[in-house]
C-alpha cells in the first residue's frame, strides 16, 4: 500500500460538486458562484433599494417585491442550497414575515378606500386593578415556573387558562383607579394596510433570502481575492483571511467543547433558562484558553511561513477572478432596475393593473 | 564553523505578563551543533523545551517575541547560529536606556524561508481557507512566478500522498480533511518551499503508526533529493532510530545526551531517568540484565542473538478476565454526519463489564464516532445501540448516558470549564445532582486517585499538560460511571506521563469499572488492553486480543496496524523454536526471564 493509498483511505474527496462557502456550501458550477463576488454585494445592494422603493407604504409594489422573492429563491436553488437549509430557513423567517404583516394592519390604521373590518382593542387608559383572568394568568405561570422551571409552557398555559375561565364565567374585576396612557388604539383592516402589510414581508422577506443568497454562494477566499483587486494592501487581507480561518476554527472548537459539556452532564435534567445561561457561559473558560493558545500558534505559524507586518505584494496566484461578461450583465440589469424603479418610477402592480 | 546549525549556550525565558514575578529559564544552556544535511532527532520529556530550541533555531524566538521594555539581557543569553549567519545573540553592552544597559539584541532574526517547521497542531497552522492555497502560501510570499507556484504545489501534495487532490484543491476547505491529511498538507506547504532546513516538531502524533512511518519516509526521501538538513522532535525510538543520523536528548532546558541514532538508545540509564520512550528489547534486557557485547540491544535482530531462545514460559493472563455481563451492545450500527460521510457501516460491538478494551483503526476509521455514540453525543441513524439494556435511539436514553458513560477528550484544554481545581471536579457532580454532604468526599477521592488532591485549589490553566489530562480523568472519574471512555489519552506525551495514566486507568479496571481507550498506540494496547477492537473504513475487522492481533499477520494486514516490538521478538522466536511462548508485552518477557534464571541460576547468558 502506497502513502497515497493510505491517504485516500482517510476521507475520500474526490471529483467535489459543491464547496463551503461563508454559510453552508455552493455548488462548484452554479451560476451565482461564477459571479464575482463584487458583481453579488452590488447586485444585492442595488436589489435592497429597489425593495426599499416596493415597499413604500405610499405607493406599494407587492407584486414587484413577490418577483423579487421569487428571484432569490431561484438564486438559491441554482447554487444548490440544500432543500433542508432552505427550510430551515423558511422556519425561522416565515413567522417573522407574517408577524411583521400582521403588525403593519395593527399599527398603521389607514381606512384606504375599503375598510374590511374595525375594532377597538385599546380604549387609551388602563385600569389598576385586579381581575380574575390576570389572576389566573400570573398563578398559573408562577407555579408551572416553580414546578418545571421553564417559562414559556407556563405563559402560554396561563393565557389559555385565563381565556377558558373568562369566558365561561366572565371577568370579574376589582378596580381601584384609572390612568390615561397613549390613545384609544382602533384595529383597522383596509386594504391600504393590507396591501402595505403584505409587501412590507415580501420586501423584507426578499431582502433577507437575496442576502443569504450573497453569503451562501460567496467563499471566503472570493472576499480576500476582491481586496487584492480593489489594491487593499496586502497585510489587511491577510488580517482578515486569518480572521475568518479564526472564526472556523473558533466554530469547531465550539462544537468539541459543547460535546465535552454534554459528557459532563449538562443535559442530564431540564434546566430554566438562567442555568442554562450560566451552562452556556463555563463555556468560555475553555474557549478562551483554546483561542489564546491557538492565536500564539497561529502568530508563528505565519511567522515561519515568512509573512511580516512588511509584507507587500505577493504573487496573485487563483485568489482573484477577472469579471466577465455574465458579471457585466448582471450589473447592466441591475443598473437597469434601479433606473427603471427610481427614475421612471416603475411600479409593476399598478403597470399590470392588478390593484386598482 | 562546520555546524550548518549552532546553538552556544542559549539561555531563554518567556516574558512573565502577570504579577512581579519572572518566569523561570525555559532553556538552561542549550548547546548543539546540527550537520548540514544531517536527519536529527530530538527527544525528551514533556515540558523539556524541545520546542522552545527549534523556535530558536528558527528565530521566533526572541525576534517574534514581544520582550518588555526591550530587557533583552533578562530574557536570553547565548546565541545561534543556521547556515554560518548568526540568527540570534544578545549584546549584554548595549541597548542603554537611562544609563543602564538591557541588552541589544543580534542576529538576522527570523530564518524563513531558509527554514521551515511543522508544528504538532496541524490545525492551526492551516492558514488558508483552500488546500490550494494553503501550500501555495509560503510560494506567494517569495513571489515565485505562476507556472512555479502551479508545479510546486502539485509536486508538493504528490511527494506527500495528496497528489489525489490536486485537481480539486482550490476547493477543498480544511475541514474537508482529516486530522492525518491535515498533517500531510503542512508538511507539503513547507516542502514547496524548499528549505535548507525543515524542523517537523512531533508532527506526526495524530497518525495511525503506518501513516506516520510513511510520511517520516517520505520527509526522509526528500531531505536526501534536496539536500535539506532535517530536525525531527519525537517521542517514538523506532521513528527516531530509523531515521535519523543523531540524537539528542533534551531534559529541563539542557541537551544532556547527543549520539548516533543506535548508540543513543543504549544510554538506558540517562534515557530511564529522564522518562522518555525506550526500544521495548533494551528496557526487557535492562531490566533483566542482559547484554550483547557488553550492550543493551535496540533491535529485533539484536535481540534474536540476545535473548535466550529456548524459553519455557506458560503465559497466564496478567490481568482479571471480564465478567460475562454485557454493558454494551451495538448491532449494524450506521451513522453519516450530515454532510453525507458515512463514518460508520454496520458496526457489531459487544462490551463487557470490568474489561479494558481497545478500540483502535486508521485516521478516519470511526473511531471516535462510535465512542460518541455510546456516550450518547451522537445519535446512531441506522442499527442499534444498548447501553445497560436501554436502546438508546431513544432521546431520554441518550440524554441519560453521562450518568453511566464517562468520556474523556484528547484535548484537556476542550474540557475545563472553571477556574479552580476543585470547582471542575465538582461541575459534573452537580450536575448530577449530587447533594453538598457527598460532593467534598467526591471531590477529593477523585483528586487523590489522580494525584492532584493538593491542587485543589489552584487553577487548572495553569498546570502543566500531563496534570490537565489527569484532572479531566477525575472530573469524569467522580461521576462515578460504570464505563469511561479514554480518547487519545497519549498524545504528545512522554513515557512517563502515559505510564501514570494508563496505570491510573489500571486502577480504575480493577475496582471494577470498564475501560475503553481509543489509541494509535500499540505498545500501550499491548500492555494494557485486555481485548481490542479494531475498525476500517466504518466496520469492524477485528475482534480478539492484543495477543492474536499482534501474531497474526492476516489481522495486521486487515487493520493496517503494526504490531510493537515485545511480541514482534516473539513472534520472530516462534520462527525457530515453535514451543517458545508468544509474550505479547514487556512485563510478559520480564517474567519469563526471571523465570528462565531463577531456572537456570548458572546460565553464563544472564
Amino acid at each position: 500500500m502506497t502513502m497515497a493509498d493510505i491517504a485516500s483511505n482517510e476521507t475520500l474527496t474526490h471529483g467535489k460538486d459543491f464547496v463551503r462557502s461563508f454559510l453552508f456550501s455552493v455548488k462548484i458550477d452554479s451560476p451565482l458562484a461564477r459571479l464575482h463576488v463584487l458583481t453579488k454585494l452590488i447586485a444585492v445592494l442595488a436589489l435592497s433599494f429597489v425593495i426599499v422603493r416596493f415597499i413604500d407604504t405610499e405607493s406599494p409594489d407587492p407584486i414587484g417585491a413577490l418577483l423579487l422573492i421569487l428571484l432569490s429563491f431561484l438564486g438559491l436553488h441554482l447554487s444548490g442550497v440544500l432543500r433542508w437549509v432552505f427550510r430551515s430557513y423558511l422556519i425561522v423567517f416565515f413567522p417573522a414575515l407574517v408577524g411583521m404583516a400582521l403588525t403593519w394592519v395593527v399599527f398603521y390604521p389607514d381606512p384606504g378606500r375599503r375598510v374590511f373590518a374595525r375594532f377597538l382593542v385599546y380604549p387609551g387608559y388602563v385600569n389598576l386593578g385586579l381581575s380574575l383572568g390576570f389572576v389566573v394568568f400570573l398563578g398559573f405561570a408562577l407555579v408551572w415556573y416553580l414546578w418545571r422551571k421553564e417559562l414559556f409552557w407556563g405563559i402560554a398555559g396561563g393565557i389559555a387558562l385565563a381565556l377558558l375561565i373568562t369566558t365561561r364565567i366572565g371577568n370579574p374585576t376589582w378596580s381601584f383607579g384609572r390612568t390615561e396612557f397613549f390613545h384609544p388604539l382602533t384595529v383597522i383592516v383596509s386594504d391600504k394596510n393590507v396591501i402595505a402589510g403584505v409587501t412590507k414581508a415580501l420586501g423584507y422577506g426578499a431582502m433577507i433570502f437575496t442576502s443569504l443568497m450573497l453569503v451562501m454562494t460567496t467563499r471566503d477566499i472570493e472576499l480576500t481575492g476582491s481586496m487584492m483587486q480593489l489594491r487593499v494592501p496586502y497585510v489587511a487581507s491577510f488580517f482578515v483571511s486569518t480572521m475568518l480561518r479564526s472564526l472556523s476554527l473558533a466554530l469547531s472548537d465550539y462544537t468539541t467543547i459543547n460535546q465535552a459539556q454534554i459528557a459532563r452532564g449538562v443535559s442530564l435534567n431540564r434546566k430554566d433558562i438562567l442555568h442554562k445561561i450560566a451552562d452556556f457561559a463555563y463555556m468560555a473558560v475553555p474557549l478562551t484558553a483554546t483561542m489564546l493558545r491557538r492565536s500564539r500558534e497561529v502568530g508563528d505559524a505565519v511567522l515561519i511561513r515568512g509573512f511580516t507586518m512588511q509584507t507587500r505584494n505577493p504573487t496573485e496566484y487563483r485568489e482573484t477572478r477577472p469579471f466577465t461578461r455574465a458579471d457585466l450583465i448582471v450589473l447592466g440589469i441591475g443598473v437597469v432596475i434601479v433606473v427603471a424603479v427610481f427614475v421612471f418610477r416603475l411600479n409593476i402592480t399598478a403597470v399590470l393593473g392588478v390593484i386598482p | 564553523m562546520t555546524a550548518y546549525v549552532k546553538l552556544e549556550g542559549f539561555h531563554w525565558r518567556y516574558p512573565s505578563f502577570s504579577g512581579s514575578e519572572d518566569n523561570p529559564w525555559v532553556l538552561n544552556g542549550v548547546e548543539l551543533e546540527i550537520e548540514r544535511n544531517e536527519f536529527f532527532g530530538i527527544t525528551g520529556p514533556s515540558g523539556a523545551g524541545k520546542t522552545t530550541t527549534c523556535k530558536a533555531i528558527l528565530g521566533i524566538i526572541p525576534h517574534g517575541v514581544k520582550i518588555p521594555f526591550r530587557m533583552y539581557d533578562h530574557h536570553l543569553r547565548g546565541r545561534v547560529w543556521v547556515g554560518g549567519e548568526l540568527v540570534t545573540g544578545v549584546d549584554p553592552a548595549g541597548g542603554v536606556v537611562e544609563g543602564r544597559p538591557r541588552g541589544e539584541l543580534l542576529g538576522k532574526g527570523v530564518t524563513c524561508p531558509a527554514a521551515g517547521m511543522v508544528m504538532q497542531d496541524p490545525e492551526t497552522q492551516f492558514l488558508r481557507m483552500s488546500l490550494l492555497h494553503e501550500v501555495s502560501f509560503g510560494l506567494q510570499l517569495l513571489k515565485l512566478p505562476k507556472p512555479e507556484i502551479e508545479s510546486r504545489v502539485r509536486e508538493a501534495l504528490e511527494m506527500v500522498g495528496l497528489g489525489f487532490l490536486v485537481d480539486d484543491a482550490e476547493y477543498i476547505h480544511p475541514d474537508d480533511l482529516s486530522g492525518g491529511q491535515k498533517q500531510r498538507v503542512a508538511i507539503a506547504s513547507f516542502l514547496a518551499m524548499r528549505p535548507d532546513l525543515l524542523i517537523l516538531d512531533e508532527p506526526t502524533s495524530d497518525l495511525d503508526p503506518r501513516g506516520k512511518r510513511e510520511v517520516i519516509e517520505t520527509v526522509s526521501l526528500l531531505s536526501r533529493r534536496h539536500n535539506m538538513t532535517i530536525v525531527l522532535v519525537e517521542q517514538d525510538p523506532e521513528i527516531l532510530c530509523r531515521f535519523c543520523d543523531r540524537i539528542a536528548l533534551v531534559d529541563e532546558g539542557r541537551v544532556r545526551l547527543v549520539d548516533g541514532a543506535k548508540q543513543f538508545y543504549r544510554h538506558v540509564a540517562t534515557l530511564d531517568d529522564c522518562g522518555v520512550y525506550r526500544f521495548a528489547v533494551s528496557r526487557i534486557a535492562h531490566q533483566t540484565h542482559l547484554r550483547r557485547d557488553g550492550e543493551v540491544p535496540i533491535s529485533l535482530e539484536e535481540s534474536l542473538s540476545c535473548f535466550p531462545s529456548d524459553l519455557d514460559f506458560t503465559v497466564q493472563a496478567s490481568v482479571p478476565q471480564p465478567t460475562s455481563e454485557v454493558i454494551v451492545e451495538a448491532e449494524g450500527v450506521e451513522f453519516a454526519y450530515e454532510d453525507g460521510t458515512q463514518a460508520l457501516r454496520g458496526v457489531e460491538l459487544k462490551v463487557h463489564q470490568g474489561e479494558i478494551l481497545a478500540l483502535l483503526g486508521t485516521n478516519g476509521s470511526g473511531k471516535t464516532t462510535l465512542a460518541k455514540i455510546l456516550n450518547g453525543i451522537y445519535k446512531p441513524t441506522g442499527g442499534t445501540v444498548r447501553v445497560l439494556g436501554e436502546d438508546i435511539r431513544r432521546r431520554r436514553v441518550r440524554t441519560q448516558l453521562p450518568r453511566y458513560v464517562g468520556y474523556v477528550f484528547q484535548n484537556p484544554d476542550h474540557q475545563i470549564f472553571t477556574r479552580k481545581v476543585g470547582d471542575e471536579v465538582a461541575y459534573g457532580l452537580k450536575n448530577l445532582g449530587i447533594t453538598k454532604d457527598e460532593l467534598d468526599g467526591r471531590i477529593y477521592r477523585a483528586l487523590q486517585a489522580v494525584g492532584l488532591e493538593d491542587k485543589a485549589n489552584e487553577d487548572p490553566l495553569f498546570l502543566g499538560k500531563g496534570q490537565r489530562q489527569r484532572l479531566a480523568v477525575a472530573s469524569i472519574l467522580a461521576m462515578q460511571p460504570r464505563m469511561i471512555i479514554v480518547d487519545e489519552p497519549t498524545t504528545g506525551q512522554d513515557f512517563r506521563m502515559v505510564s501514570s495514566i494508563m496505570k491510573l486507568l489500571e486502577e480504575l479496571q480493577r475496582l471494577g469499572n470498564t475501560v475503553l481507550i481509543i489509541t494509535h498506540d500499540m505498545t500501550l494496547v499491548a500492555d494494557y488492553c485486555h481485548r481490542v477492537v479494531a475498525l476500517r473504513n466504518g466496520r469492524v475487522v477485528f475482534n480478539g486480543t492484543p495477543r492474536q492481533l499482534f501474531s497474526d499477520e492476516v489481522a495486521l494486514a486487515a487493520t493496517q496496524l503494526c504490531a510493537p516490538q515485545a511480541i514482534q521478538l516473539s513472534v520472530k522466536m516462534r520462527e525457530t523454536n515453535r514451543n517458545f511462548p508468544l509474550l505479547a508485552n514487556s512485563d510478559e518477557w520480564i517474567k519469563a526471564l526471571e523465570a528462565y534464571r531463577l531456572a537456570r541460576p548458572r546460565e553464563p547468558r544472564l
